[in-house]
């Protein structure tokens, strides 16, 4: 079977993905305590058998961490390396990974730095994943 | 401290016998032969006969492993009572009290805990053509924060990700890291068995390849091949058991990651450590009826260079932010007042998920560990960052 960086797809996680193809972040919450959560699951994981919507979010953050490979272990991602990998804190301190062109670029989002997430494709055609750019760039990606 | 009389395992069991392979990678050798040399060398200590086993715990299995059914099956072993976790590492402690609790109620009386992998002939983890590639594809993320979606691949990533948080968090300077790789290297060289046996020096350290910053190809553990077997009775008090006088779980859950300590994981939404009180008022020490402070001598899981440092403040030998300070100057190493991975650990030893410490564990506390002996070694203790500990005491 040929390498592949496309993610699983199913009834939990769909609705993650539809938002990303309308350019949307929409993550779970619990619906008895207003929290959002990620991973999703089927039931809050604040209160037993809790029932849970999917709510839009802001699409922004603080970048607790940002981790750069130096090494390449996918080869479906070789051309985009260096990449970094973003560990990114939204409102009610949901954490998010994120994908980070560029790392080593002047301009390009430090730990610490408050950062906007945009849905992007890795390669053409492929469903959009969510990258991490500094809260201030636009449009960098068209 | 007296021994909380509620956590009743306490010293009821022992490890009767302790075997190992040689580690080196060896693809063309069967992992049945590392299996065999463990198996029969922890049967030969225990001086047992093999149709003594009636029980059987495995760690690791397929894809990389020896499974227990094989295992029973190839060696002519008839345990009645089996089990098996899974194939990564963090359950090498969690198998000896899976053990002590069968013996300790009644369920078997002699069992055989086995480690038997080989990595050699299965291509290197994150990459594809490793059995593991599928798992940065898991539902809700691999079980090292992986997600391959976004190009967040291998278990490294997760232990970098973990390590520039602590540093972030408390404001430490990332090189005092390498007090860590360098004194296992040094225990390495004073170990036969020990795969890396070149001396590291500081420099040897920062020039190592990055490989995902902020972490080096020195801060992993070469993944290798072997076996490690100890078989486990009820204590006796026959001369050269080693009694489990304490022993606490993995835990798991949404303020848990596994390559950082509680507070600052992944996932988590909140930033509380657990306090320096509360990790010494922890079942493993209640259980042994000890404390940090009366540790001879220390096994800490180390498939990463950082993840000793979280085992040090989650049981409470240090204070949330304090490790990295603890660590140097000696204070880790032999002749030091807390050795820790004697034998040099995952990092230089070999990289048997932690089952490599508790045998060098055993030696220390029978007296057998040679140029290595940290002397009047009685009580031992073995600590994971996911918060699964042993405390060993001499018999």
């Amino acid at each position: 079977m040929a390498e592949s960086h496309a993610p699983p797809r199913n009834s939990l996680s769909d609705p993650y993905w539809a938002g990303a193809e309308a350019g949307r972040l929409v993550i779970p919450h619990c619906l008895a305590t207003g929290r959002p959560f990620w991973p999703p699951s089927p039931s809050s994981p604040f209160v037993t058998a809790g029932a849970v919507e999917w709510r839009a979010v802001a699409p922004e953050g603080e970048a607790i961490t940002i981790v750069t490979y130096r090494r390449i272990f996918q080869q479906t991602l070789a051309h985009h390396s260096p990449y970094a990998i973003a560990l990114v804190e939204l409102a009610g301190q949901v954490r998010l990974q994120a994908h980070v062109s560029a790392p080593d670029a002047e301009g390009a989002p430090r730990a610490g730095d408050r950062v906007r997430l945009r849905f992007i494709p890795l390669a053409e055609g492929e469903v959009p994943v969510l990258h991490a750019e500094p809260a201030q760039a636009g449009g960098r990606h068209g | 401290m007296a021994a909380d009389p509620a956590l009743a395992l306490g010293g009821r069991a022992a490890i009767v016998g302790v075997g190992a392979s040689r580690f080196e990678r060896r693809p063309e050798i069967s992992v049945f032969e590392f299996a065999a040399t463990a198996l029969n060398g922890a049967l030969a200590d225990a001086g047992l006969e093999k149709e003594q086993i009636d029980g059987l715990i495995v760690q690791i299995g397929s894809p990389r492993g020896a499974d227990y059914d094989g295992i029973a099956q190839t060696f002519g072993l008839s345990p009645a009572f089996c089990s098996q976790t899974w194939s990564h590492g963090r359950f090498a402690a969690t198998c000896i009290i899976q053990a002590a609790m069968a013996v300790a109620t009644g369920m078997a009386t002699r069992v055989a805990c086995l480690m038997a992998m080989k990595n050699s002939d299965i291509g290197r983890i994150g990459e594809a053509d490793n059995p593991f590639f599928h798992e940065q594809f898991r539902e809700n993320g691999g079980p090292h924060g992986e997600e391959g979606a976004i190009g967040m691949a291998s278990p490294i990533a997760g232990a970098a990700m973990g390590f520039d948080t602590y540093c972030r968090r408390y404001g430490l300077d990332r090189e005092m890291l390498a007090a860590i790789p360098l004194t296992f290297r040094g225990h390495a060289l004073l170990t036969d068995d020990a795969v890396m046996r070149k001396p590291m020096t500081q420099a040897d350290y920062a020039a190592s390849r990055p490989i995902v910053d902020p972490l080096r190809l020195f801060d992993c553990s070469p993944v290798g091949d072997g076996a490690v077997c100890m078989i486990v009775s009820v204590a006796e008090g026959a001369p050269g058991e080693v009694r489990i006088t304490g022993a606490q779980g993995l835990r798991a859950g949404r303020e848990t990651f596994i390559f950082a300590p509680v507070g600052l994981g992944i996932a988590q939404q909140s930033t509380r450590r657990i306090s320096e009180s509360e990790a010494r008022a922890q079942p493993v020490f209640r259980m042994a009826g000890a404390s940090p402070d009366t540790i001879d001598v220390l096994g800490l899981y180390d498939s990463f260079s950082p993840l000793p440092l979280y085992a040090l403040e989650d049981f409470g030998y240090c204070g949330a932010g304090e490790a990295l300070d603890f660590v140097q100057h000696g204070r880790i190493a032999l002749g030091g007042a807390l050795p820790v991975n004697t034998a040099g650990g995952q990092l230089s030893h070999a990289q048997m998920n932690g089952w490599g410490q508790i045998r060098e564990l055993v030696a220390q506390l029978r007296g057998q560990a040679g140029p290595r002996q940290v002397a009047g070694a009685a009580r031992a203790m073995w600590a994971g960052v996911g918060g699964d500990a042993l405390i060993l005491e001499r018999g």
